[in-house]
């Protein structure tokens, strides 16, 4: 992951519309975007089927509670 | 302060709003201003500060292609003719920061979005710090200025005889947890703690009056699940992200002209270090309370623990260097609720919050024993000591009514909340009420919601206001049960309520995050932003409307304050508080509200 | 050695101010000189504030002295050990003298006017600096009145077409190098105001101090005829000095201004060393009550160039041996282009100054 990530606080939400004929198809296509995308901790916060696709909202947890977060400085991290 | 002279220069090809806008502010605050028109050449507006020989200029200008050296050039005339070290200059415009107006020979410079109040601190020359943002939020006691007085008698003289009954009831009695507040109280020192000083007596009273977990963690050293302590390298992080973000620190007003409702919203993520993350969000985007959350098993543990402690859940624990950090890193003008309103601690953590320095608690003992699992008797006991502690620690509580959500209707959570007010007032405390703004059960069944959400929150308002002169902090959160995993959505509804409750007059409100209804992961600081935002737009937008409430509003107000006055009736009749707790009288099995088994035999005759 | 104080002016942004004192730098800090820096402007940031292009970045060795604003002290990574707060207030906050103990990046925001210079500088002399050198902010040139002579730094940032970037730099050499230092002649009172006297020494007329518009000498016009000697105290504007040639002043008179800043700052300097020869033309003088010699012209090929289409701008060059040439022919002064010529000669010059006397 690039360094980047260090300065999310929590997590990265990845918003878009994707053209999809079903709602079952729009999450098979959201967590596989994330994949893509190289998030392993990930999930679907939002996610809605009408008229031509979904309108999703993914998250992926970049610090959960308890890690130790990039953004307090270089030193924890290393 | 004495009144200035003020040139305003639009060296612009036209007038902007903004510098008018200023104008208008600076006049009012008693300063002679005085507009040049637009579109004067650089000698010109020289000239015109010889002839007029103001004490401040200001001038606008959106930056450009070569108007930098316009703007140097006319620096340079003024410093020549020699007025430029008689006056206070200041340049504004699209894009000028304070390096530019360093480099132009300015004195001062505002980008777009300068509020009338930061001009005003430049004119008046105070601080150029505080020239960038309003951080002098202060705190504010929004419990003064109200009597407490009752305005319904029946209910006044019901609620007088049940608490008398309560505390005639519990005048032999006591509980664990009622000795550990006193031993918390008593041998615990705050100060000798933050000096690094032992407390050894202390820890010898107390860990034999916790539960097994925590009596574990202080005799074996055994942490709780999901536990542990940070590193000295975190730790010094830490310290180092606190103070580095609160040199920029700015702490905006989400209300604008209006003086309430202040805003509140929660953290609790586990982890002290993502709570303050957090909170330097929530301050950072206009919150003025912040509201601590501990984990749901916390209020089923007998003790606290100790150190400074992470958790992988939701919920951060309740421990004094975790309060502490805490309370370290907030900004001076933050609101800081802890909250005791249930669970075995609830007396000792009303104690640790004022010994550590909380702004507010929380307590509601009809709700901790019929919504929150703690055992009735032992709730009953805990709560009058936790009144008695938020009193001697000056905390106001918010007396919250969220057994609402397990379906017990608005006018039986209420005659419980007026139960505790009422005790509290007896022992000198000073509770607010806390009506809870939702998409309840009740209403769901009743069709009271069938048009909209504002008649029957309304109607709970006036009702509350008819019966006595308290503050109100419609809670906690607004609009439960009405938001969705959609954001939009989510910020919308969560906005709606913040200003129907601002315009029905109400004191402080809770706000939830966008990520409401969502329930698969930690709520995250967007999420938090989302509805911060949306309310400040709300705020904007009604600026300070009030909200009349209807005719059926005020129907609805009758029939809850009728269902609250035969509600404390029956409880009287009862003759037993805590039998009536039980036996459904605030809310009963029907109604969703089971009466809590933690603790369970642990009150004890003394 | 003599203390000695340089300001680097520019004619516009980008002409190469911080190259030229980088430079100087280098080459005195090579030879053991104690330098003190200071900026009238906003220098060593990594992107200029208006371009948003790279910008030549300060490093500073040990021992420099430096008067720079409290919180450009953070933002470089040079390690500064503050001397004293010098009570002189910048929106980037107050004024420090600090000395360097190591190396590394410096941003330096300094006093940004006039009044505030002289002191700085002092304290930069007192602290034992033997060169003190501030750094101009854009086209900005009033503060460096404060200076014992200017360095000016011209290029294409001014003006893209070669002719005109000469022949401005001429004009200001004219100015600042061609007339002389003039005290007012005793008993000639000015108090702020511009004054005409007669031969024998006596106030004939006066008028406001700086003159920006005709009227503004009408109070003079009618004893201009008997006039010997004239003095402004600020500034002129071209304007004015046209109009001045065109007033019935006897052939010898004397015109006397505070600094040849004053006359630069008007905004055409072909206007002001056209004054300078009609007088010298009619048998007059020209002077100033305090000179600021012109030492050297720096030039600079470069500049950035605005596109309208993504409103950004980019690196571009105008011919830098025909910048150099064209400049060289038009002034009186060693001209270089330190980027391509390194500051050697420039440096060898303020040396020079420093050992005269």
């Amino acid at each position: 992951m690039s360094k980047v990530m260090d300065n999310i606080m929590d997590a990265l939400d990845l918003e878009t519309f994707l053209v999809c004929g079903s709602e079952e198809e729009g999450r098979r296509l959201t967590l596989q975007m994330v994949k893509e995308l190289g998030f392993k901790d990930a999930d679907i916060v939002f996610i809605q089927f009408q008229g031509p696709g979904v309108r999703v909202r993914a998250r992926a947890y970049v610090h959960r509670s308890g890690d130790v977060y990039g953004w307090l400085g270089g030193e924890v991290v290393s | 302060m004495t009144a200035r002279k003020i040139l305003l220069v639009p060296l612009d090809p036209v007038h902007d709003v903004g510098l008018k806008m200023i104008r208008r502010g600076l006049a009012e605050a008693g300063h002679e201003t005085m507009l040049l028109p637009p579109d004067l050449s650089v000698e010109e507006v020289v000239q015109e500060v010889m002839r007029t020989a103001p004490d401040t200029v200001l001038i606008s200008r959106t930056l450009g292609y070569g108007v930098a050296e316009v703007l140097a050039r006319l620096v340079d005339l003024l410093d020549a003719v020699g007025v430029r070290d008689r006056i206070r200059l200041g340049v504004g415009g699209m894009a000028v920061r304070p390096e530019l107006a360093a480099e132009l020979g300015f004195d001062g410079g505002f980008g777009p979005g300068t509020t009338v109040a930061e001009a005003l601190a430049f004119v008046e020359d105070r601080e150029y710090r505080q020239v960038q943002g309003d951080s002098r939020k202060e705190k504010q006691d929004f419990t003064a200025g109200y009597s407490y007085e009752y305005r319904h008698r029946g209910i006044r003289e019901k609620l007088a005889a049940i608490t008398d009954m309560i505390l005639t009831w519990a005048e032999n009695k006591t509980s664990p947890g009622v000795e550990r507040a006193a031993v918390r109280e008593e041998l615990w020192d705050v100060d000798r703690w933050r000096n690094y000083e032992p407390v050894n007596d202390f820890f010898n009273a107390y860990a034999g009056l916790c539960g097994e977990t925590a009596r574990n963690f202080y005799e074996k050293g055994i942490f709780p699940p999901k536990t542990r302590r940070f590193t000295r390298k975190e730790v010094a992080a830490l310290e180092d992200y606190v103070s580095r973000t609160a040199e920029r620190m700015m702490a905006p007003r989400l209300q604008r002209g209006r003086p309430k409702p202040l805003v509140f919203n929660q953290y609790g993520t586990g982890c002290p270090f993502m709570d303050i993350g957090h909170i330097k969000v929530s301050e950072g985007w206009g919150a003025d309370g912040v509201i601590h959350f501990d984990p749901s098993w916390g209020a089923r543990t007998e003790g606290l623990f100790d150190g400074f402690l992470t958790h992988e859940e939701d919920g951060t624990l309740i421990t004094p260097a975790n309060l502490n950090r805490i309370k370290k890193s907030l900004e001076p003008g933050t609101l800081w609720q802890v909250r005791a309103h249930r669970g075995l601690n609830t007396p000792e953590t009303a104690v640790l919050a004022g010994k550590i320095g909380a702004d507010l608690t929380k307590i509601n003992i009809c709700y901790g024993a019929l919504g929150a699992g703690t055992e009735p008797a032992r709730m009953t006991v805990d709560g009058i000591w936790t009144i008695r502690y938020a009193a001697k620690y000056n905390l106001p509580f918010d007396v919250v009514t969220n057994e609402e959500l397990c379906g017990v209707p608005a006018y039986k959570a209420f005659a419980g909340m007026l139960i505790t007010v009422d005790l509290a007032l007896r022992l000198g405390g000073r509770p607010v009420l806390q009506p809870l703004f939702c998409y309840s059960p009740e209403v769901m069944i009743g069709g009271q919601m069938e048009d909209n959400y504002v008649d029957f929150n309304a109607a709970k308002v006036v009702a509350l206001k008819q019966i006595i002169d308290a503050p109100v902090w419609p809670g906690a959160p607004v609009g439960f049960l009405t938001q969705t995993e959609d954001r939009v959505q989510s910020s919308a509804a969560t906005a709606f309520h913040a200003c129907a409750a601002a315009m029905l007059g109400a004191d402080a409100v809770t706000i939830a995050s966008s990520d409401e209804a969502y329930s698969g992961g930690p709520i995250s600081v967007p999420a938090k932003i989302d509805t911060l935002q949306a309310v400040k737009a709300g705020f904007r937008f009604f600026g300070r409307l009030e909200l009349t409430p209807t005719r059926q509003a005020e129907l609805w107000s009758e029939e809850i304050i009728a269902g609250i006055e035969d509600t404390l009736a029956r409880v009287v009749e009862k003759g037993d508080f805590v039998q009536a707790l039980y036996d459904g009288v605030l809310g009963s099995r029907e109604d969703g509200a089971y009466p809590g088994r933690n603790g369970r035999g642990t009150v004890i005759e003394k | 050695m003599k203390k000695l104080t340089v300001g680097i002016m520019g004619t516009a942004k980008n002409t190469g101010k911080t190259t030229s004192t980088i430079a100087l730098l280098n080459y005195f800090c090579d030879r053991a000189v104690s330098v003190g820096l200071t900026s009238i402007g906003f220098d060593g940031e990594r992107l200029d504030n208006v371009t948003g292009l790279p910008k030549p970045r300060l490093f500073v060795r040990r021992n420099v002295l430096a008067a720079t604003a409290e919180t450009c002290l953070a933002a470089g990574s040079a390690g500064i050990r503050v001397i004293e707060r010098l009570g002189v207030g910048t929106p980037l906050g107050e004024v420090i003298c600090g000395r360097v103990e190591r190396e590394g990046l410096l941003v330096l925001a300094g006093p940004n006017q006039s009044k505030y210079l002289r002191p700085v500088i002092d304290f930069l002399h007192r602290q034992g600096a033997a060169l003190v050198m501030v750094d101009g902010a854009l086209n900005r040139i009033v503060p460096v009145v404060e200076t014992d002579g200017l360095i000016l730094a011209t290029g294409a940032s001014y003006k893209q077409n070669i002719a005109e970037i000469a022949r401005d730099a001429g004009h200001i050499s004219a100015i600042c190098n061609r007339p002389g230092q003039i005290p007012l002649p005793a008993g000639i009172a000015a108090a702020g105001r511009t004054v005409l006297w007669d031969r024998p020494g006596h106030v004939l007329a006066d008028t406001v101090g700086s003159l920006f518009q005709a009227e503004d000498l009408r109070p003079l016009m009618n004893r201009a005829r008997s006039a010997g000697g004239f003095f402004c105290p600020g500034v002129v504007s071209p304007g004015c000095l046209k109009e001045m040639l065109q007033m019935p002043f006897p052939r010898k008179s004397t015109f006397i201004f505070a600094d040849p800043v004053k006359l630069i700052v008007g905004g055409d300097p072909a206007a002001a060393a056209h004054f300078i020869t009609a007088v010298n033309g009619r048998g007059g003088t020209v002077g100033y009550l305090r000179p600021l010699p012109l030492l050297a012209v720096t030039v600079n090929p470069f500049y950035p160039r605005y596109r309208y289409e993504t409103r950004d701008y980019q690196p571009a060059y105008v011919d830098g041996e025909e910048l150099l040439h064209r400049v060289s022919s038009l002034v009186d002064v060693p001209v270089c282009d330190v980027v391509a010529q390194g500051g050697e000669k420039l440096s060898r010059l303020v040396e020079a100054m420093m050992q005269k006397d």
